[in-house]
């Protein structure tokens, strides 16, 4: 491309050439293709600069020199023509990358500064969410070995069981922290397969369901919901993150229901609560990193503030959609939605 | 075999090691342990294991290195240990000859229900598939019936050809190429749509609880396994 521009460069200055000399003759007009070997050389470098230079040397030959429309060198002097562009073309393309250097220097100390902010938020976010089940699991490891004796059978299974559990918690933090890390490297790899949405639904309300989720969780999916292409795996930790959230922050009595809306285009997964719904003022950043609702009386502890923004990071991958809403109904209630594209030859 | 059935573990973390060895042993098995790619194909080769679990991040190079080597001239069972999220590595690890993969994280009564299946799989290798029985459900695949609590199921031909090869591999996983090769022909191997609408019509049949499927379980982006026989209890991964 550097080359087709550096052409149309030297074409543009014959061109001016003619137009100038046909106004009033014109003593030097190798001048005007000294600007035609400066562009190229200020916008791409030396070698175009070089090409240009050469081109320039030819055109103002060809066009401009008598004997005209030949490419003989008469006089030893024409030859100057061709070393000054030359010289020209080397200092100017030079300088000009000097300064194209110091500016993509300057970009990048800006985005190192950009990415050890995120690393610092994401480390103090980490450390503050990793020691709380850390906490529980020492404590509860210690009682085991400090007491084992004093403890009763079902004490001792308590403990054991929340060891699991909150080792549970911490292997889906990673996970979570791996994907954020991924999505942001703009490295997410997609693994594409047909998706039967209604398993991804399923499998998500029954692992929700094991968790110890006190909501009623519900799934209202039409007949005809079609399959579509996406990455099981990665649509499932989306949907997954969503009805978490929902399960983190609505109160024990709420109702979550899973449905979906079918298009010729799409397929949306909508994640509907009936609780206290967000906060206008946050709602417009209910998908950022790091942004945490919190509310008095919702069932769970907090989360990390990053399943949203996971979420929308796998369905953007997929080069779908996320929205959310709230209130939804009666002013309250929270829905979220999840947008994946259908390909038309979904069965 | 002789004796104790021995265990080869593949893992250079002394963490995983200890736990594993205390639940290996308490299962009435041997474990023998290597750390590299290296150590592990030496020993698989001068003093071959009875089953191999192999963790894939390896220091000296890619756990499928040795499933590649060891397959030039050995069959022995090899489950692969693997991040829950490396779905693609996975198939990989299969496709070059694995016999199955746990999660990493994992739980030990996944291990070794796993490692059973592989075991038990590599016994009745040679013979046919015999009746498999998976809570109420009996596939008695020779004479091509298939029963839930005393009631006959009835299934369609493609239907009864999912189910009898998913449970001739039962308690393994086996990929959507596999059963697509297997069932519908090589000329269908990456058409899992329909794949998905026959797993999902099985279901209807078969499982006690269609939405909760407790026989035949989804690997997400992997394939499926038909639920171990007689522990159809056990939860989904």
């Amino acid at each position: 491309m550097p080359y087709v521009w550096s052409t149309i460069a030297v074409a543009a200055a014959v061109l001016i050439g003619y137009a100038l000399r046909s106004l009033a003759p014109l003593p030097n007009v190798s001048l005007i293709f000294l600007l035609a070997v400066l562009f190229p050389a200020v916008s791409f470098g030396m070698w175009p600069a070089i090409y240009a230079s050469f081109l320039s040397f030819l055109a103002y030959n060809f066009f401009f020199i008598h004997p005209i429309y030949t490419l003989t060198v008469a006089e030893p002097h024409e030859l100057l023509a061709l070393v000054i562009f030359l010289i020209v073309a080397i200092i100017t393309s030079a300088l000009a990358g000097r300064v194209r250097d110091q500016a993509r220097e300057t970009v990048m100390a800006r985005t190192a500064a950009e990415t050890e902010r995120v690393r610092n938020t994401l480390l103090a976010a980490i450390s503050h969410d990793f020691r709380t089940p850390l906490s529980s699991i020492l404590g509860a490891a210690t009682s085991l070995l400090d007491y084992r004796d004093k403890l009763g059978a079902s004490a001792q299974a308590d403990l054991l069981g929340q060891i699991k559990q909150e080792a549970e918690g911490l292997d889906e933090m990673v996970r979570n922290l791996l994907a954020i890390t991924r999505i942001d490297a703009g490295g997410l790899e997609l693994n594409y397969d047909w998706v039967d949405l209604r398993e991804v639904v399923q499998r998500v309300i029954n692992a929700a369901r094991r968790r110890g989720a006190a909501q009623r969780i519900t799934a209202a999916l039409p007949g005809d919901l079609p399959m579509v292409r996406a990455d099981a795996m990665l649509a499932e930790q989306a949907l997954g993150n969503v009805v978490n959230n929902a399960v983190l922050h609505t109160p024990m009595e709420t109702t979550i229901t899973v449905d979906a809306v079918v298009d010729p285009a799409s397929v949306s997964l909508r994640v509907t609560d009936d609780g206290p719904g967000i906060p206008a003022e946050t709602l417009p950043h209910a998908f950022d990193k790091f942004v945490r609702v919190r509310r008095a009386g919702t069932a769970g502890r907090e989360g990390t503030g990053l399943g949203l923004a996971i979420a929308r990071g796998i369905v953007e991958a997929h080069r779908g959609s996320t929205v959310a809403q709230s209130p939804v109904a009666d002013g309250r209630g929270t829905r979220v939605v999840l947008t994946f594209p259908r390909e038309e030859t979904s069965p | 075999m002789t004796g104790r059935t021995r265990v080869l573990v593949v893992d250079d973390e002394a963490a995983i090691l200890r736990f594993l060895k205390s639940a290996i042993e308490a299962n009435n098995y041997e474990m023998a342990s290597a750390g590299t790619v290296a150590e592990a194909t030496q020993r698989i080769a001068a003093d071959p294991p009875d089953i191999v679990l192999l963790d894939l991040a390896l220091p000296d190079g890619d756990g499928k290195d040795v499933i590649r080597r060891v397959r030039e001239w050995s069959d022995v069972p090899i489950i692969v240990l693997s991040a829950r999220d490396r779905e693609v590595e996975k198939i990989e690890a299969l496709d070059l000859g694995a016999d199955d993969f746990v999660n990493k994280p994992f739980g030990v009564g996944e291990l070794m229900a796993r490692l059973r299946a592989a075991l038990r799989h590599r016994m009745q290798r040679s013979g046919e598939t015999p009746v498999v029985r998976i809570g109420g459900l009996e596939i008695d695949v020779p004479r091509r019936r298939v029963g839930r609590d005393g009631q006959e199921v009835r299934l369609t031909p493609k239907e009864f050809e999912l189910l009898a090869f998913l449970a001739r591999f039962a308690g393994k996983v086996v990929t959507h190429k596999q059963v697509l090769n297997a069932v519908w022909g090589p000329a269908h191997a990456d058409d899992t749509q329909y794949l998905r609408v026959y797993v999902g019509q099985l279901r209807q049949k078969i499982e006690p609880d269609p939405s909760e499927p407790s026989v035949v379980l989804t690997e997400p982006g992997i394939g499926y396994r038909l639920a171990e026989p007689r522990d159809a209890a056990m939860p989904p991964s």
